[in-house]
């Protein structure tokens, strides 16, 4: 199977070269590429110091964009399936193979890379998030997904199609439960994730409001009413 | 409030929620646009339905009528939607400005490139 790993990157110049070396000293099996999201720092300068393969945006679209434009990437060059993995190094490459094994059996498109499949889930504000994110996808679909943030999803080839031509489909918890509503197969596998060492993330505590009103309302009221 | 006025407001907020799920199904909206207007919609049919919500909110402020509240509520909710469209108009106009000068930037070095392979293939 040939796989994509997609590394969206804004702002990550102090992670990037660690993840995307990891990438390419252990597993040079799998492609990958940078898709730096218009960056205000030297992110794109060090991807192409070191050569790294570089999708280099020149506006910042946000990050549903820029895995857009990897999905496209993935699409147009053939690949079997696409992952997405952090820029700031919270993925863990060695999980990949397993998710492509789950994804090779055909029984599941989406394969996500899940911290709390057997692991329980810590109390924190973010977990309460991510809790009720659960309980909204259960009420509307039916499915148990144990951790719908996490970014680390495996995709093949028919969802990757979806994901590159369409309006909507944001790499969010909203989206999957959309998919799983009209009938895609999702899986989760347990994996393990590292703490962001350098930078600093994307999400505070007003934008986290906010993401939490946006997934709540879309995956209730909005979600339903599309069609495939 | 009169009754037919609520009623007037709830049919509208109705359809107004029935055009915009339409847009949604036929791809014409992303969804974080479209939840202002949902939101907006809630108020107003909130409104509409428990209108002694407004009248007490009314009161509170010193409106004598719960309808003045209603115009004012909306009034200024579409202010701030107007002025928040035009802070994105200007982003968008300046990201729209940077891709066609990228893509310009980019025509001409393969112009350049395509000049120096046609010299290359007469040598």
């Amino acid at each position: 199977m040939k796989i994509l790993i997609m590394i969206p990157a804004y702002n990550e110049e102090l992670n990037i070269e660690r993840v995307v070396n990891n990438l390419t000293d252990n597993f040079p099996q799998y492609d990958y590429v940078v898709i730096n999201d218009g960056s205000k720092d030297d992110t794109a300068k060090i991807c192409r110091q070191n050569g790294f393969h570089l999708i280099d945006l020149p506006i910042n679209l946000g990050l549903s964009g820029a895995v857009q434009a990897g999905m496209r990437y993935a699409w147009q060059n053939g690949y079997d399936a696409a992952i997405q993995i952090d820029g700031d190094g919270q993925h863990r490459p060695e999980y990949i193979e397993q998710l492509a094994k789950e994804l090779e059996k055909g029984e599941a498109q989406i394969v996500i890379g899940s911290r709390f499949v057997t692991e329980k889930k810590p109390r924190s504000l973010r977990m309460l998030g991510s809790n009720v994110i659960s309980g909204l996808i259960r009420l509307s679909t039916g499915f148990r997904l144990n951790d719908p943030t996490s970014g680390m999803r495996l995709f093949n080839r028919d969802v990757v199609k979806e994901f590159a031509f369409n309006i909507n489909y944001g790499p969010e918890p909203d989206t999957i439960s959309y998919l799983i509503k009209k009938g895609v197969k999702v899986k989760e596998v347990q994996v393990k994730m590292d703490e962001r060492i350098a930078g600093e993330s994307y999400l505070n505590l007003s934008k986290s409001m906010k993401y939490m009103i946006l997934m709540s309302f879309s995956i209730l009221f909005i979600q339903g009413f599309r069609k495939r | 409030m009169s009754l037919y006025l609520r009623i007037l407001l709830i049919v509208m907020s109705l359809l107004a929620a029935v055009y915009a799920v339409r847009q949604i199904r036929k791809s014409q909206m992303k969804i974080e646009n479209a939840i202002y207007w949902f939101m907006f919609i809630l108020i107003v049919i909130v409104l509409s339905v428990f209108p002694e919500l407004a009248m007490i909110l009314a009161r509170i402020l010193g409106i004598e009528s719960p309808v003045n509240l209603i115009y004012l509520a909306m009034i200024f909710l579409l202010l701030v939607k107007v002025f928040s469209l035009s802070v994105k108009i200007s982003q968008m106009e300046y990201k729209i400005g940077i891709l066609a000068q990228e893509a310009g930037i980019m025509k001409k070095k393969y112009e350049e490139k395509d000049i120096e392979d046609e010299k290359r293939d007469e040598a």
